[in-house]
């Protein structure tokens, strides 16, 4: 089994080239309130600093992106739960496999294989879609280096690292993407309005006018909270 | 001539009933309407325009061809299959081969109107010659007066006709031995004395040039006739006026609405004002079908009109002649005409634009460039016959469905509608299918005459004229054994579509095939997540110290594609867009080699794995999984994997073999895990 590197934000940056394909997962909990929160910001902001600063080609695949009518489905949850059998059910949140299946066959099809694949996750207690991901991708796009981002390796790196063994590197920090907008423009003329958790600012006020300058009408909220696993085994 | 004069002409020869029957020749409005515009292409019209009032109560046509005098008025277009004077030979002045031989001339569009206007301006002198028998003068008043020139128009003629030459018996007079006054030659004393009881030739002519023609024709009136009555007495049908060609310029008072041509008055010119029954207005402003219309049946009635007109006129095609070469069916791009022939068409709203004759709708059109589009092209010389052409075989029914069939045009006409010439029904089952998705344009440009081969009323040809069964013969061949060139169409739009679902299929099995494998790897992946085998998974998949002992030496199962499906030769391809492309040229099917359906490499849990298929017997293992090399090992020939398919096969293999390896002896978790892993969705 390989074993995944535990790298630096920046480091992990410095090995991104080529073209890269950015992903939300999907969420698995028992409700979904963050419909007009679970904006992935920091794949956003991700993709400006490849874009311009790696020459990337970027691309983003975002599960948790509403629907028209601002709705986003769920469906029958394909991972079990080590829950007491009468805890309430688990959903799975977010567009379907089968559609993640066909954008990856339309990538293939269209000869556009990316180098490099990054997912992320808002909360470290919504990692286990990130293996299903991991593994799909792998699977259909020739085995592209995986990075794992976000709250979920940056709060728990030794689990990512463990239970993630799809992932090729866990970014065990953030990166610092405070001066970097979001890219829009990755949503391809379907930017949903809707607000984001800035996790991993330091400044709530400075960055909340910052992404007002950048990125109206979306808006970016700092809260500095850890939020920290509390289902996985 | 100072005044307008108007004369009543008389029709004979037929009974009422008779032209009731005639009037029913041409099934639609617009195949009568037709002749209107072969009488103008006839006349050697370079232009003619189509004009509809507002209300679509009238059409009016109007041409810059020869034009009427009144005789032909009087002796061809009121006559029932008459024929025009000034043809010389087989063809026009124009050098035009003329598309009307046998027309029923007026009677044409007399079921859809109530009256038609006829202005007619032909720039010429007209010939005449008669015979006078001196005896036969002895009753007259004046013996020596001898009237040369009788029938309807002959008293407003006077004025314009000029004695060229009189011939008594074969000495021929000079003056004064007579002198012309009107239609009436006066003989002097000593003239009558020589020729008396002799024949007088009187050669005259009648110049039209000053004149121009107004006739007003009543079909209300003569369709509604007794069969009793005798249409030698009947005098007020149609009404004709000689104008003065000055005046002519001016609107003239009528029955209807009509108006003094637009043309240059120097030149000849004919306008015909159809005033409509209402029935046939109806039909034209019926407004177009809801929903989504793709025939021309669901179109507009005014839409449908010029339709239907187009494809029954001498025009062009709408594609231009380079555009028919680029797609090579250049033989299409045969001149209608040695001299041009544009009909400009003005609809309700007053809207012109130029019609043309459309060979494809834009979805058959793009389709031409499609390499799976048959083309099959025709070309018959025998015995006087000369046609040219293709069939086409599209990949799709083909809409709007009007242009189904083989169409077939003579001088630039299209012959009754497109159709399969009859064997439609005879065709072997295994082709009819198919016969939406053909179509065909031939071209005859020798043969096919009018008169013994083509019904009145362009509606079809004689099944007994040589020519048209060569050219049958030819096109269909018999309809059951010999299909000609639509059989070769046919045969070859079959063999695509059977090949095209043979590869289709082999496709889709192998789709299935690598689904089945990723079912595996989302499977193991999804439980080893989060589920009570989680750690066993996640264990197993750690190891490596678990080898294959069997399979891996048994011989590798070759997976073979069929050789040929068809006539079509099957090969894996690097530079193939989508999963397979056919090759209608080469006859080759070339399968995606870099498609993910023929991958036999699987990732699970952090470690990449090669597939093997082995050729393997029933005694041999079904799936062995050796983690020292990462492989999965398959036996592809176990009797069990014909009973389940391949996709049951793989996926119950696999799992018992990895439910067996993670449970480690503990039998309660091999099974619970297998059933498990068989049961996750992963969709």
């Amino acid at each position: 089994m390989s074993k995944a590197q535990i790298l630096s934000a920046q480091e992990a940056l410095n090995q991104t080239q080529g073209r890269v394909l950015l992903i939300n997962p999907p969420v698995i909990d028992r409700r979904y309130p963050w419909v007009r929160w679970n904006q992935p910001l920091d794949l956003l902001k991700l993709g400006s600093v490849l874009s311009k600063t790696h020459g990337c080609e970027v691309k983003l695949f975002d599960f948790m992106l509403p629907t028209p009518k601002g709705v986003v489905p769920r469906r029958q949850s394909p991972i079990e739960s080590n829950l007491p059998s009468d805890a309430p059910t688990r959903w799975q949140y977010g567009r379907s496999w089968r559609e993640f299946d066909a954008y990856l066959d339309d990538l293939t099809g269209s000869k556009w294989i990316p180098d490099n694949v990054w997912v992320t996750t808002l909360t470290s207690f919504w990692w286990q879609t990130v293996p299903l991901v991991a593994n799909r991708v792998k699977n259909k796009l020739k085995r592209p280096k995986v990075v794992l981002y976000g709250n979920y390796p940056v709060l728990e790196t030794p689990h990512a690292a463990q239970f993630c063994p799809n992932v090729d590197i866990v970014v065990k920090e953030h990166a610092d993407l405070t001066c970097w907008p979001a890219d829009f423009s990755l949503y391809k003329g379907h930017k949903p309005r809707f607000y984001a958790l800035d996790l991993c600012s330091p400044d709530p006020l400075v960055r909340l006018l910052r992404c007002l300058n950048v990125a109206l009408p979306t808006f970016a909220f700092s809260m500095t909270i850890s939020l920290r696993i509390s289902t996985h085994a | 001539m100072d005044a307008i004069v108007d004369l009543a002409l008389q029709i004979g020869g037929t009974a009422p009933n008779v032209i009731r029957e005639l009037s029913g020749v041409y099934p639609t409005f617009v195949s009568a309407f037709k002749e209107l515009v072969s009488n103008a292409y006839d006349a050697d019209a370079t232009q003619v325009d189509i004009q509809f009032s507002p209300d679509l109560s009238t059409i009016t046509v109007e041409d810059n061809g020869v034009g009427m005098t009144p005789f032909e008025f009087q002796s061809e277009y009121l006559r029932i299959g008459g024929s025009l004077q000034h043809r010389r030979g087989d063809l026009t002045v124009g050098e035009r081969r003329p598309i009307g031989r046998k027309g029923i001339g007026f009677l044409a569009v007399a079921r859809y109107c109530r009256l038609v206007e006829v202005y007619s301006h032909a720039d010429k002198e007209v010939a005449f010659c008669e015979k006078v028998a001196l005896s036969s003068q002895v009753g007259l008043p004046e013996p020596r007066s001898i009237p040369f020139c009788h029938g309807p128009f002959a008293s407003a003629l006077a004025p314009f006709a000029t004695v060229q030459a009189v011939q008594g018996g074969d000495v021929e007079l000079t003056l004064p031995g007579y002198s012309q006054d009107g239609l009436t030659i006066e003989l002097s004393e000593e003239t009558l004395q020589i020729f008396q009881e002799q024949t007088l030739t009187v050669q005259f002519t009648v110049d039209c040039r000053a004149l121009d023609l107004h006739a007003t024709i009543d079909y209300n009136y003569l369709l509604s006739l007794e069969d009793s009555h005798n249409l030698e007495s009947l005098q007020d049908f149609c009404r004709v006026r000689l104008i003065p060609h000055d005046v002519a310029t001016q609107p003239v008072p009528s029955a209807g609405s009509g108006q003094a041509p637009s043309v240059n008055p120097e030149q000849s010119f004919t306008q015909v004002t159809l005033h409509l029954r209402e029935f046939v207005q109806r039909q034209l402003q019926a407004p177009q079908r809801r929903g989504r219309v793709r025939n021309v049946a669901s179109a507009s009635g005014l839409d449908n009109f010029f339709w239907h007109l187009s494809r029954s006129v001498p025009v062009s095609y709408e594609p231009p002649d380079q555009k028919l070469e680029r797609h090579g069916l250049g033989a299409l791009a045969v001149p209608v005409s040695p001299i041009p022939f544009v009909i400009q068409v003005t609809d309700a709203s007053g809207e012109t634009r130029e019609l043309r004759r459309p060979l494809l709708s834009d979805t058959n059109g793009a389709a031409l460039d499609d390499p799976a589009l048959v083309k099959q092209p025709v070309g018959v010389e025998s015995d006087g016959l000369i046609a040219q052409g293709y069939l086409l075989g599209f990949p799709q029914p083909i809409f709007p469905a009007e242009l189904r069939g083989i169409a077939i045009r003579v001088r630039g006409v299209e012959i009754g509608q497109p159709d399969f010439l009859g064997v439609e029904n005879d065709l072997p089952v295994k082709y009819r299918p198919f016969l939406s998705q053909v179509m065909g344009e031939i071209i005859v440009t020798e043969g096919l005459d009018a008169i013994s081969a083509i019904m009145p009323g362009r509606e079809g040809f004689y099944a007994e004229n040589v020519q048209f069964q060569e050219l049958r013969r030819h096109l269909v061949g018999d309809g059951t054994i010999e299909l000609g060139a639509l059989g070769q169409v046919l045969h070859k739009l079959r063999e695509k579509r059977s090949v095209e679902s043979s590869a289709a299929r082999i496709v889709q099995e192998a789709k299935r095939r690598r689904k089945a494998f990723l079912d595996v790897s989302e499977a193991v992946t999804t439980l080893a997540v989060s589920s009570p085998y989680d750690r066993a998974l996640r264990r197993l998949f750690t190891r490596s110290d678990i080898s294959a002992n069997k399979l891996d030496h048994v011989p590798e199962y070759q997976a073979q594609l069929p050789g040929t499906i068809e006539d079509y030769t099957l090969e894996l391809s690097e530079a193939t867009e989508g999963d397979y492309q056919l090759d209608p040229e080469q006859n080759v099917v070339r399968l995606n080699r870099d498609a993910d359906m023929w991958d036999l490499s699987l990732y699970i849990l952090g470690r990449d794995f090669d597939i093997g298929l082995r050729s393997g017997g029933p005694g041999d293992p079904v799936c062995e999984v050796d983690l020292a090399t990462d492989t999965i090992y398959l036996n592809w020939l176990h009797p069990t994997r014909g009973k389940m398919g391949d996709v049951m096969f793989i996926k119950s293999a696999l799992f018992w073999r990895m439910a067996y390896l993670a449970a480690d002896g503990d039998v309660d978790l091999m099974m619970n895990l297998a059933h498990h892993l068989l049961s996750v969705t992963t969709d």
